[in-house]
């Protein structure tokens, strides 16, 4: 083959890969911006416009650009009038047009700017529907000799695609016109099931089709794994007569994919019509009709079941991913996993930990997850080693691919036992080590490594974490028999785990931005809101005053974000040793007015002398976020607050108390996680009540300055928040420091 | 500016003071007669007490110290109960996405959602439509709307 052809063909194959993806897209600006990349990168343009057809047909708006014409957007260029420049000329003609040297056509108005960027020569084509031109893809070239024909050829084919992604916005519109349910079933919208869903899905696909059976192919796999050619599935079969008894039999996705996608050779039928129901450009399922006699849809049923595919795709992923949150739950919950440590990460992680360590009967177990770049193990929660908290502390150095003992369990992605490991090996392994300084005696005696791999076994990716086991006990050995069962029982454990670790992840952070939206938008909105009201009716003192006291508010989610990204951020700010007692009457003091204005009552009893190593922001976090609650949440006349400070036997406690209504049991229950603080509802997943981002700062910074915190409710309603002060110095009244 | 008669009193259901207080002003200026409840409890109170003819009403109210979608299970109380089911409801939120905006697209076609922060024309306006073609149902013949 020669070099030109073999371009040539990956150009085409990519070109092909690129105008599937496109045909996902329903979003107009979407998808012609992404015709706008295809024609840049793929048909290798320079750059690259796409133009459509718009108000009653007198302006080409500019939809997508890439390349020197990037900028256009939002400036003068992007509406044209539709009777001048080269696109104009091609509407008027609906041919092509091509032209070798800008700086000479007649009808190309921006010559300077092309002069500037270097661009020659101008190829166009229109996009057409129906017979008539609806927009136009421009293509601009650095030289004649670029325009070649297979380069023509590409474009109109990139034209052909654009108007029907254009058709397909514009039926989809019409056929949404119809009334709510004609189309999507509202059982659909109802369904608690990914099989409730089906059914409803092909019970309305036999309706609108008339055709004796609809299938609907879903692939299995945990979360994200739902490309349908994936090795199981499901195909929920709705159909009548001849057919069902062809269809009784079990499909698999790898069947549909060995038949390439071809329903009628599953089904043996005469007829058959498939639409894929995509989330964006991902393929959640494929739905299909088929018929015993040879048929065809009319043009309006097959848009009316393309619309249906499409609209149904997102409850379809939505509740498929809620069964696959419930199918992990359930194994671990079989495993033996408590069920509150399903709810909550940190409980979650310590409970494999142990398990693993019960099954396999070694001393320690150190869990090391893949970073955020992918690129170094890092260890993440230890269990049963003599300095439980070491890991942690060497979070920073991690181990990349291959390298250390962790490393190299993830790069070759199986077990690794080393039974009493050879000295020079333990030596020469930075890691083993560590893990060997962790145990009890100088020798290690197991070391244990198991992958964890990602539920969505992409082979690309490496091992989403690494499991070690570690013993250092003389003479220990893997409790006895390390068979097989054990094994797997370990790895699908740890694989689930590790895809539980992410979604809760993801969640946290959805929970955080969701809270931090709320909460930053309230006071915004308000202020936006009284503006109005004053420009309209005047600057009447009710509305001064809520103005100023959202700007307040607004200044105070200010202060909340930046917590919130100091919490985020990897560095982590120097201690010192601070003036606690100075620092916690200073927060205190600072809330008198505003207790003043909820009529609430603000006491601040605060022993001099409590002198701790500590990062001063933080304690000043957990105080304002505490006050601030405190006094918002017990306003009304009989509102107490107190803050209190004091030695105790174990050194120094804080104390931040009310008789505010307190919280709810569900908050109160997991109150020492952060991760899992924001979310408190059963069973993680309805979220239906979350804490203010307030709490979530104060449990967060707590846990980072190792204050032990214990929340209380008192009688007859309020809260006491409690924080034991570790490595306080005793203060002058027990011999000063 | 079009004035409305034949109409119960609007109630305005906010835990914010100054939600409720915008809301209400701007409600009173185009006509409408306004009640308010900064609880769930006192709006349950005032539909027990009063024909209600629309309920504005705010999604999350916050619990101590949580944040709860409460106003979307009082909107369920109310299509279920059915001496009140016919009242059009107005959803007032600061955050329509994620988890929230699914539960809220479900109540489509039950109740309107509107986005703070709004322009208070779009508020009114919202409202007089909601009634307008809630009135059928509430109208008996011989009477004019």
């Amino acid at each position: 083959m020669t070099a030109e052809r073999e371009e040539h063909l990956i150009r085409e194959a990519a070109f092909l890969t690129a105008l599937d993806e496109l045909i996902g897209c329903l979003d107009r600006s979407k998808a012609m911006q992404k015709v706008a990349d295809v024609g840049h990168s793929v048909i290798g343009a320079k750059t690259c416009t796409v133009r459509l057809l718009e108000n009653e047909g007198r302006e080409l708006v500019l939809y997508g650009a890439r390349g020197a014409t990037e900028a256009r957007h939002g400036e003068q260029w992007q509406r044209l009038d539709a009777t001048g420049s080269i696109a104009g000329h091609v509407l008027k003609t609906g041919e092509a047009y091509e032209c070798a040297d800008i700086q000479a056509d007649p009808y190309y108005a921006m010559k300077d700017f092309a002069e500037k960027s270097g661009l020659k020569a101008i190829l166009s084509v229109p996009i057409l529907l129906d017979g008539a031109v609806s927009g136009v893809i421009t293509t601009y070239f650095s030289s004649a000799g670029d325009i070649t024909q297979e380069r023509k050829t590409l474009a109109q084919s990139l034209a052909r695609f654009a108007a029907r992604i254009v058709e397909i916005e514009r039926r989809f519109s019409v056929v949404g016109d119809a009334p709510a349910d004609a189309i999507v079933p509202q059982r659909l919208v109802k369904a608690a099931t990914v099989n409730d869903a089906a059914l409803a899905i092909c019970e309305r696909a036999v309706d609108l089709s008339g055709c004796d059976a609809a299938l609907l192919f879903m692939p299995e796999g945990i979360l994200g794994d739902l490309d349908p050619c994936g090795e199981t599935g499901h195909a929920w079969v709705l159909a009548t007569g001849e057919i069902k008894a062809l269809a009784e039999r079990a499909f698999t996705m790898r069947a549909v994919q060995e038949e390439t996608l071809r329903p009628e050779q599953l089904l043996g039928a005469r007829f058959a019509a498939a639409f894929p129901c995509l989330v964006g450009e991902q393929r959640i399922a494929v739905l299909a009709v088929a018929n015993m006699t040879e048929t065809c849809l009319a043009d309006d049923v097959s848009w009316k079941l393309r619309y249906l595919s499409t609209h149904c795709a997102e409850t379809l992923l939505r509740l498929k991913q809620a069964e696959q949150l419930r199918d992990i739950e359930d194994l671990l919950l079989t495993l033996g996993v408590g069920r509150d440590a399903t709810q909550n990460p940190a409980a979650f992680r310590t409970e494999l930990l142990n398990l693993a360590r019960r099954q396999l009967g070694v001393e320690g177990a150190v869990l090391y997850l893949l970073d955020k770049d992918r690129r170094r193990y890092v260890p993440q929660e230890a269990r049963g080693l003599k300095n439980i908290e070491r890991p942690i502390a060497y979070a920073s150095e991690g181990y990349e691919l291959g390298e250390g003992f962790v490393g190299k369990v993830a790069a070759q992605r199986q077990w690794v036992l080393l039974e009493q490991p050879e000295l020079d090996e333990v030596e020469g392994d930075k890691c083993l080590q560590l893990l060997r300084r962790q145990t009890h005696t100088r020798e290690l005696t197991i070391c244990l490594g198991v992958p964890l791999e990602s539920p969505v076994r992409d082979r690309d990716l490496p091992p989403v974490g690494v499991l070690v086991l570690v013993d250092g006990r003389p003479g220990a050995k893997v409790r006895s028999p390390l068979e097989a069962w054990r094994g797997a029982t370990v790895s699908a454990l740890a694989a689930q785990i590790s895809a539980a670790l992410r979604m809760n992840e993801i969640l946290r952070r959805e929970d955080i931005f969701w809270t931090a939206t709320h909460q930053a938008k309230n006071p915004l909105a308000k202020i936006n809101a009284y503006v109005e009201a004053i420009r309209r009716r005047g600057p009447r003192n009710e509305y001064l005053d809520g103005l100023d006291a959202s700007a307040r508010e607004a200044g105070r989610m200010v202060d909340q974000i930046l917590h919130i990204e100091r919490i985020h951020s990897e560095q982590e700010p120097q201690s010192e040793l601070a003036d606690v007692s100075a620092l916690v009457s200073e927060r205190a003091d600072g809330f008198r007015t505003a207790a003043e204005v909820a009529r609430c009552q603000l006491q601040r009893q605060v022993e001099p002398g409590c002198l701790a190593w500590v990062v001063p922001v933080y304690v000043a976090g957990i105080l304002d976020n505490l006050v601030h609650n405190s006094v918002k949440y017990t306003q009304g006349g009989s509102g107490l607050v107190e803050v209190k400070l004091y030695r105790c036997e174990a050194g120094w406690q804080l104390e931040v108390l009310d008789n505010g209504p307190g919280l709810p049991h569900d908050v109160m229950a997991s109150i020492q996680d952060a991760d899992s603080v924001l979310v408190r509802a059963s069973p993680g997943r309805n979220i239906g009540v979350r804490s203010g981002l307030g709490l979530f700062i104060v449990v967060w910074y707590a846990k980072k300055l190792a204050w032990r915190m214990e929340v209380t409710r008192r009688k007859p309603h309020g809260t006491t928040f409690a924080f034991k002060i570790p490595g306080a110095a005793p203060g002058p009244g027990r011999g000063g420091r | 500016m079009e004035r409305i008669v034949n109409t119960g009193p609007v109630l305005v259901v906010d835990d914010d003071p100054g939600w409720r207080l915008l809301i209400s002003d701007e409600l009173k200026e185009a006509g409408y007669d306004v009640r308010l409840a900064g609880t769930l409890d006192e709006a349950r109170q005032c539909l027990q007490q009063e024909q209600i003819a629309l309920v504005v009403l705010d999604v999350l109210f916050g619990m101590g110290r949580v944040l709860n979608a409460a106003g979307l299970d009082f909107a369920r109380e109310i299509r279920e109960n059915d001496n009140l089911k016919h009242i059009p409801i107005v959803f007032c939120t600061v955050v329509a996405r994620g988890d929230l905006a699914q539960k809220l697209e479900r109540m489509k076609g039950d109740a309107v959602v509107i986005v703070k922060p709004f322009n208070f024309h779009q508020l009114s306006s919202v409202v007089r439509d909601t009634l307008r073609k809630a009135r059928p149902k509430t109208v008996r013949p011989g009477e004019g709307a």
